[in-house]
């Protein structure tokens, strides 16, 4: 049964196997054959980059959705679990990366949903629910939580500490963590590692997916690498060094190509300045350049600042702070603001962001420039078709017609169309905010090729990438936030991976590389 | 050729609503032999254009997925007010006509801005626009009923304009009208693309909540323009005239191709759906089967219809 | 139930009182509408005492109350998982005309007619819900189609008022019991039953739903059956409450029904539950019902005429949405 606890002996049998676990999106294959093996008493990390197949991973085994082939075995029994209930019940609980808490219902609710102590007839007992959840967060160490404020009114951080406690508290036997530490303070961390080694130490296994290096060395026994949907390494952390690591999640893609930098002539002179930018609670005090014809790097793990701080440049944010595009001032409510002024973003989200899927490519690329193309209100037809084939031709968007909806094409074509629609906006500062995201690779060198393209044009770029490699060989400058911050500014030689990894997580030191 | 080719693909609810309707023609011209005639089809086809001058606006705001419940009240508003002020002058028609669509256009502007500013579900802003509206005009009038319409006004909506239909005519420059705006001018794409993803028209710098305001303007004149029109038609109003129109408007949008989950839709289709509606009743009238029938038969439609356009969004 | 290993959750047993539901800020708008009443209740009695002389007059009130109370009830239920009832105006006439076109004296016979009618609504109810869940279609939609459907109905039983009804069913529903009228009996049943139902996994179920739907079917909520039982609950209040009006005016209306679908809205509205879902309380809704309906009072002590009660009934509401609706922009953009 899952309460089992068992003294774990490193060569036991595998007591959480997946084998050959297939899942395709639409066509997309997100988990082609994985495996993975984690034995009892173990902390499994599980590392790779965007789009590798992780998160699939823990749909799969949350039972958010279902796998198309493959095996799960949970100590030499067969799973087959069709819901997030029946995972729950076969003694898997997860630690969901977006949450899983109900804004409106209290603490003491969310904690406990579905378990909660009841009196005749099946009726929730409140009172009881309550001192039941202050006490269950006190015995975890968490006890300064107030167990009758909603989920909504909680901080982000202790949001997630919620999400944590709530699958402790189910004592499971199987604890999935995925990205579990993304909004916690470093204390909190802390707090959360000696909970998944007592968890461990007890018999349970945790697969810990994360995407900091630093967290995983420190935490788990073992760690396997996924790379496009499938595993491609395994073993002990201590056999897995961090060379071995990165070689295995970039793979055969150490050769991708990039576009060689422009010369950087002294004095390019600033486009964009920006000083002391908040937009609490994640943003808090940033300042920084950009510089015609240049791409400036943004660095640093997710939830530092790097989103507000974009939304904010684009008037899609509140913020505080002074924003100066050539030197002039700028009062940025609106998006309409900032296109007026000549910033323009390209979101993070192309499906519920970026572009209208349900019409056409040619509605999609026009829409952010209907004035240019009308008069007196009217579309003219022949301006609109020429700005459309321009775009298309320009940006080798493989497509049938232009009157095709923009559903139907694939992931780089869709971001192809975003991309021509925010260029034809004409931007002197484009913001781009992690655009090679579920694109493909031939794709992604279209784009790092017309980077550089708008770059020798004049056109200044501020360029997000969670894809360390990206940022290193793209940009002419970094600066990597931490805590609301910039917590270092590389230029030149000082721009590699390891030194904006190592600021992004360590924060304050040069390494040198 | 293409082009036409995924235009058709496209617009498939729309094709598919125009064919129904030629059905319905030709089962009606099956039951009884009078139902081609000029005479029948021009009844028919201006008893649909009531619907076709309501469903302009309830189109565009079912677009943007909402729906305009005041119609009834605004429709039966300005047609019983027209007439309580006209008293039977046509001469005072140039100052009653642009004040009643002004008062449409005001009754509008209220429910589009507090759905688009305020956030109030379109449900419970129209509807609660529908009672305000007909408790205003029960004081006004006294109870909400007037005859004796303009002449001139019956004269329009019944007569021939160069031998065709005055009020058809009418629908047809609407219809040309709206095509135009939704197909080929800037406001109209930026609705296609609020009704879309409001979020992404945002960042692409649409002011999405004046566009979301627009939608009920046109509907609400639309609504008090069709009540002029079925004064002349009627020849009296009362205050429930125009509650017919609730549900017709509603469901000949929706039967017209218009998807409510957003983004996809046309005028055009929307004249099939008004067309269709009538046919029905038509066609069940045939059958000596009166309101009940015909409201049973709506409703099944507006289900069908839905169901059948998020089976499309589904497909892909 | 999983049997935790962990932590111990023990509950005390048995309790007399609401299980420990606690008040709190977030809940003022929850208690709002009892204060309209006073407010109203105040006004109106101040102006015109003779309005409230006297049992016959409680009952008088009290029976236009218990049925907007059983559908706002209802449409509470259906208003926190995000969406609408828009039939319960079908239903009802088509449950009137049933219940005045189909004479029985009284007894076992009545009493089938009435669980006949009941069971009808049930079954309304759960078509409902099986539209609104098992297909994407929004719930406005599909009881807007439903509403007419219904309604159709209601006319092809009925096609003019009138009718005659039961006697045994309008000596059933009216009068006093034991000295009380039963209205106000049957008023404070409903509160005592949205008491017993509110701890119950079902609304806490509800509340989920409305508050995050996506997160909710993770937490293992069965979303479908939910909904299908929250909008037969309401159905079926519907049909309780085309009993009782129809007991009342003793005749049928073949549209009789629709005026309880913006009323309904209304008492839910002003009973501070929130129109977005997540948050609501049927007890609030009731005396929200209670509020809306002494507007025609106050119509009536000011003087004006009756037809002023159609104009502030459908404004208040528009203001209430819109207070509602504008706290709710502030508070959800966190």
């Amino acid at each position: 049964m899952s309460g089992a606890r068992t003294e774990a002996a490193a060569g036991t049998a595998g007591a959480l196997a997946l084998t050959g676990v297939r899942k395709s999106f639409g066509g997309v294959e997100a988990l082609r054959g994985a495996n993975l093996t984690c034995r009892r008493g173990e902390i499994h990390a599980l590392i790779g980059e965007n789009g590798a197949g992780k998160s699939t991973l823990v749909k799969v085994l949350s039972g958010a959705i279902q796998a198309d082939v493959g095996d799960v075995e949970l100590d030499g029994r067969p799973l087959r679990v069709r819901s997030p209930r029946e995972a729950q019940a076969a003694g898997i609980s997860t630690v969901f990366q977006e949450l899983s808490l109900i804004p409106d219902l209290t603490v003491a609710g969310n904690l406990f949903y579905g378990r909660e102590p009841r009196v005749r007839a099946g009726r929730i007992d409140y009172r009881a629910l309550r001192s039941a959840a202050a006490e269950a967060l006190a015995q975890l160490g968490l006890g300064w939580i107030d167990v009758a404020k909603t989920a909504r009114e909680l901080p982000l951080s202790d949001r997630q500490l919620l999400e944590i406690a709530k699958s402790l508290l189910r004592e499971p036997a199987v604890l999935v963590l995925d990205e579990a530490t993304s909004a916690l303070l470093p204390e909190q961390v802390d707090w959360l590692f000696a909970r998944v080694r007592a968890f461990a130490e007890r018999g349970g296994i945790a697969l810990f997916i994360s995407h900091r290096l630093e967290e995983i060395q420190h935490l788990s026994h073992r760690v396997t690498v996924f790379r496009a949907g499938v595993d491609v390494g395994s073993g002990p952390i201590a056999e897995m060094p961090e060379a071995r690591l990165v070689e295995l999640m970039l793979g055969r893609r150490v050769d991708r190509v990039y576009p060689p930098r422009l010369p950087a002539p002294e004095g390019r002179e600033v486009v964009c300045e920006v000083v002391g930018l908040s937009a609490p609670p994640t943003l808090r005090d940033v300042s920084l350049e950009v510089r015609r014809g240049e791409v400036l790097g943004v660095g640093g793990l997710q939830g530092q600042g790097q989103l507000p701080l974009f939304l904010a440049l684009f008037g899609a944010r509140r913020h505080a702070g002074q924003v100066l595009l050539e030197r002039q001032a700028l009062r940025l409510r609106k998006p309409a603001d900032a296109l007026a002024a000549g910033i323009a973003l390209i979101p993070e989200d192309r499906t519920t962001e970026g572009l209208c899927l349900a019409l056409s490519i040619r509605d999609n690329l026009t829409l952010g420039s209907l004035g240019g193309i009308s008069r007196g209100g009217l579309i003219r037809p022949r301006r609109e078709r020429d700005l459309v084939d321009s775009l298309a031709s320009g940006l080798s968007i493989n497509m049938r017609h232009v009157s095709q909806e923009v559903l139907a094409l694939s992931g780089g074509n869709q971001q192809k169309v975003l991309l021509g629609r925010v260029l034809a906006q004409k931007p002197r500062l484009l913001l781009m905010y992690d655009a090679t995201r579920g694109v493909d690779v031939g794709t992604k060198a279209e784009i790092y090729r017309l980077m550089r393209e708008l770059c020798a044009e004049g056109v200044a770029i501020l360029f997000y990438s969670t894809d360390v490699n990206e940022l290193a060989n793209l940009a002419d400058r970094v600066v990597v936030l931490h805590d609301g911050v910039v917590g270092m500014h590389l230029d030149g030689d000082e721009i590699t991976e390891s030194n904006i990894l190592a600021a992004a997580v360590g924060g304050l030191r040069k390494a040198v590389s | 050729m293409l082009a036409l080719w995924i235009g058709l693909r496209r617009n498939s609810p729309i094709a598919l609503a125009w064919g129904v309707a030629a059905l319905l023609f030709l089962i009606g011209t099956i039951q009884a032999s009078g139902f081609a005639s000029y005479a029948h089809t021009r009844t028919v086809l201006i008893t649909a254009s009531f619907i076709g001058f309501v469903g302009v606006g309830q189109t565009l705001c079912m677009l943007t997925g909402g729906i305009d419940l005041s119609i009834p009240a605004n429709l039966a508003g300005a047609a019983v007010l027209t007439a309580f002020l006209a008293e039977g002058h046509s001469s005072r028609l140039w100052w009653i006509v642009p004040l009643i669509v002004g008062f449409g256009i005001v009754v509008g502007l209220a429910n589009g801005i507090g759905v688009a500013y305020a956030g109030v579900p379109p449900i419970i802003m129209t509807l609660g626009m529908n009672s305000v509206i007909q408790g205003l005009l029960l004081i006004y009038t006294h109870g909400g009923f007037a005859s004796a319409p303009p002449k001139s006004l019956v004269d329009l909506v019944n007569g021939n304009t160069a031998s065709l239909s005055t009020d058809l005519l009418i629908w047809i420059a609407v219809a040309g009208f709206a095509t135009v705006a939704l197909t080929w001018s800037v406001f109209g794409r930026k609705l296609y693309a609020v009704g879309t993803n409001p979020l992404a028209a945002f960042l692409a710098g649409v002011n999405v909540k004046r566009v979301l305001v627009v939608p009920y303007v046109v509907s609400g004149a639309g609504a008090a323009l069709t009540g002029l029109l079925v004064l002349g038609f009627l020849g009296q109003a009362f205050v429930n005239m125009g509650d017919e129109y609730l549900f017709s408007s509603a469901i000949a949008v929706a039967v017209g191709g218009t998807s409510i989950l957003g983004g996809r839709g046309h005028y055009v289709g929307t004249v099939a759906g008004a067309i269709i509606l009538t046919l029905i009743a038509a066609n069940l009238n045939l059958l000596s089967l009166g309101t009940s029938a015909v409201q049973i038969s709506y409703g099944l439609i507006l289900l069908g219809a839905v169901f059948i356009s998020t089976l499309r969004v589904n497909r892909r | 139930m999983i049997p935790t290993t962990g932590v111990a959750i023990r509950s005390e047993g048995r309790r007399r009182l609401p299980v420990g539901l606690r008040l709190t800020w977030r809940d003022v708008p929850l208690l709002m509408p009892y204060l309209y009443v006073l407010a109203l209740g105040t006004a109106v009695f101040v102006l015109e005492p003779r309005l409230i002389d006297g049992p016959g007059a409680v009952d008088a009130r009290f029976s236009l109350i218990v049925p907007l109370a059983l559908v706002a009830f209802g449409q509470t239920l259906v208003i926190v998982t995000r969406g609408v009832d828009l039939s319960v105006g079908g239903l009802i006439s088509m449950a009137s005309a049933l219940l005045a076109t189909h004479l029985n004296e009284s007894g076992p016979l009545l009493v089938l007619e009435a669980l006949a009618v009941l069971a009808a609504g049930v079954v309304v109810g759960v078509l409902n819900g099986l539209l609104i869940s098992r297909t994407r279609i929004q719930p406005f939609i599909v009881t807007l189609a439903t509403w007419s459907i219904w309604g159709g109905v209601a006319y092809a039983i009925l096609p003019i008022e009138g009718g005659k009804v039961s006697p045994g069913l309008i000596s059933a529903l009216t009068g006093p019991l034991l000295g009380i009228p039963k209205s106000v009996l049957a008023v404070a049943l409903l509160f005592l039953v949205w008491i017993w139902l509110r701890p119950s996994r079902f609304v806490a179920d509800l509340i989920a739903i409305g508050s995050d739907e996506d997160r909710a079917r993770l937490l293992g909520v069965r979303i479908g059956l939910r909904k299908i039982e929250a909008y037969a609950l309401c159905a079926l209040l519907a049909s309780l409450a085309a009993l009782w009006v129809t007991a009342q005016t003793q005749a049928g209306a073949p549209s009789g029904g629709d005026q309880f679908i913006l009323n309904s809205i209304a008492a839910v509205v002003l009973g501070g539950t929130s129109i977005f879902g997540g948050k609501g309380s049927a007890a609030s809704s009731i005396a929200g019902a209670v509020a809306f309906l002494m507007i025609p009072d106050l119509v009536f002590t000011l003087n004006l005429t009756s037809f002023w009660s159609v104009f502030f009934q459908g404004f208040i509401l528009i203001v209430a949405v819109t207070f509602n609706s504008l706290v709710q922009l502030r508070t959800r953009t966190a």
